[in-house]
């Protein structure tokens, strides 16, 4: 077999077709020199994976974050500084319906301290959050569902005329949220899917019917849908939250 | 996925103050760039931009007058020992400190094709795209690189007592 050193390489690699693999590992069955080099590889590539020390890089990446801060702060337009504004109420207002806050505190005010707790929970989890920006929802739900592990079917909001700027992972203590950021060119709209199987969606929203809160300006509303849980929140009414929602 | 770019970024540079300047460069041209990125493997878009920002700027300026690409060198060595020997015997009692000093120890082109390949998991077609160069490049230069990478870890090995004389060869 000709080059068979790197046939035997890029079969470790899982690097050959149907028929290229069958035919190096017909090879490597009558050949010991071939299966010794065959062996060798997988155990340098498991050695490289298992041996190589990760560095620390918590100190560089808040500097990062720092400066992509400073340089998305500086191609703000005037909607996005407006949007920046009201980002703590958004967030507040999100973790107060992912995290119980919401409903805790319109029945019970003197949980505040606990609204608070739990703002500052999703605060945090939003900064480790990473983001992906693509206008087209199909694009960034397929980025999405990769994040998660699961396929997802978002409902389409930018047929209501919204703009999506851009989706996000959110880490909350329970489970991976996706959240879309979408714009109408004068208020943001946050839609959050989470999975079924989470505790707070199973509690928070009625299994055949619509879940409503409000938060400060925001109403959000929420509704179980196949195995996801979806919240859109705007500063919008109800009904025409309801309406971008599938029925 | 920060500390994969970072420690790529200390392989590819071998100084962790050129590290943390290029995996920050990187993640700057990466969000001014984002509306590119097709939706698919982020962090294989992510190490081509500092590959490629590594092979542009920095090595550039790294690059001994004179030094010429490895690829037109005759002959693939095989990974496995000669005698037969399991390389496992040599591989697991080394530490990682001296994995990564076998790694950085190799000439360029194949330390960055390894590194691609072995460490970050990228597919051979992405690691051409990174490189810009053939897949059949890409394919020797990882077997030269595993090859060599062996015999440098024999080396250490060998002078850890590890193993004997006969069995680093």
């Amino acid at each position: 077999m000709n080059n068979w050193l790197e046939k035997v390489h890029a079969l470790a690699d899982g690097e050959l077709s149907a028929q290229e693999t069958a035919e190096v590992e017909a090879f490597i069955a009558s050949s010991s020199e071939a299966k010794r080099e065959y062996e060798a590889v997988l155990y340098l590539k498991r050695t490289l994976k298992a041996k190589l020390p990760v560095h620390d890089s918590a100190q560089l990446f808040d500097a990062c974050r720092l400066r992509l801060d400073e340089i998305q702060a500086a191609q703000s337009t005037g909607a996005d500084l407006i949007i920046g504004k009201f980002r703590y109420a958004f967030v507040t207002a999100v973790a107060a319906v992912i995290l119980f806050g919401g409903v805790i505190a319109r029945l019970h005010p003197a949980t505040e301290a606990a609204l608070d707790s739990v703002s500052r929970t999703l605060t945090a989890s939003a900064a480790d959050t990473f983001g992906f920006r693509n206008p087209s929802e199909d694009i960034s739900t397929r980025w999405a569902s990769e994040q998660i592990g699961s396929s997802v079917t978002a409902p389409s909001v930018t047929s209501y005329g919204l703009q999506l700027l851009r989706v996000d992972i959110v880490q909350t203590p329970d489970s991976r949220v996706i959240r879309y950021i979408y714009t109408d060119g004068r208020a943001r709209y946050a839609l959050c899917v989470f999975p079924r199987t989470c505790p707070e969606a199973r509690e928070l929203i009625p299994e055949n019917g619509w879940m409503h809160g409000t938060n400060g300006q925001l109403n959000f509303v929420g509704k179980i849908v196949g195995d996801y849980v979806f919240i859109l929140a705007a500063p919008r009414p109800f009904g025409e939250l309801e309406a971008m929602l599938p029925q | 996925m920060f500390p994969s770019v970072f420690s790529t970024a200390l392989r590819l540079t071998r100084s962790r103050e050129e590290a943390e300047d290029l995996s920050q460069e990187a993640l700057v041209r990466a969000f001014e760039a984002f509306d590119r990125f097709d939706g698919r493997n982020f962090k294989a878009w992510l190490l081509r931009i500092l590959t490629n920002l590594y092979i542009n700027r920095y090595r550039k300026h790294k690059r001994e007058p004179g030094q010429e690409s490895l690829d037109a060198d005759q002959g693939i060595e095989p990974v496995a020992a000669a005698d037969g020997n399991p390389v496992a015997e040599l591989f697991d009692d080394l530490l990682g400190e001296q994995v990564e000093e076998a790694l950085k120890s190799l000439p360029e082109e194949y330390r960055v094709a390894v590194l691609l390949c072995d460490v970050e998991g990228m597919s051979y077609e992405e690691i051409a795209q990174t490189l810009k160069v053939p897949i059949g490049t890409v394919r020797s230069r990882l077997a030269r690189g595993r090859a060599l990478l062996r015999q440098k870890l024999g080396q250490y090995a060998l002078s850890e007592g590890i193993i004997k004389q006969a069995d680093a060869e």
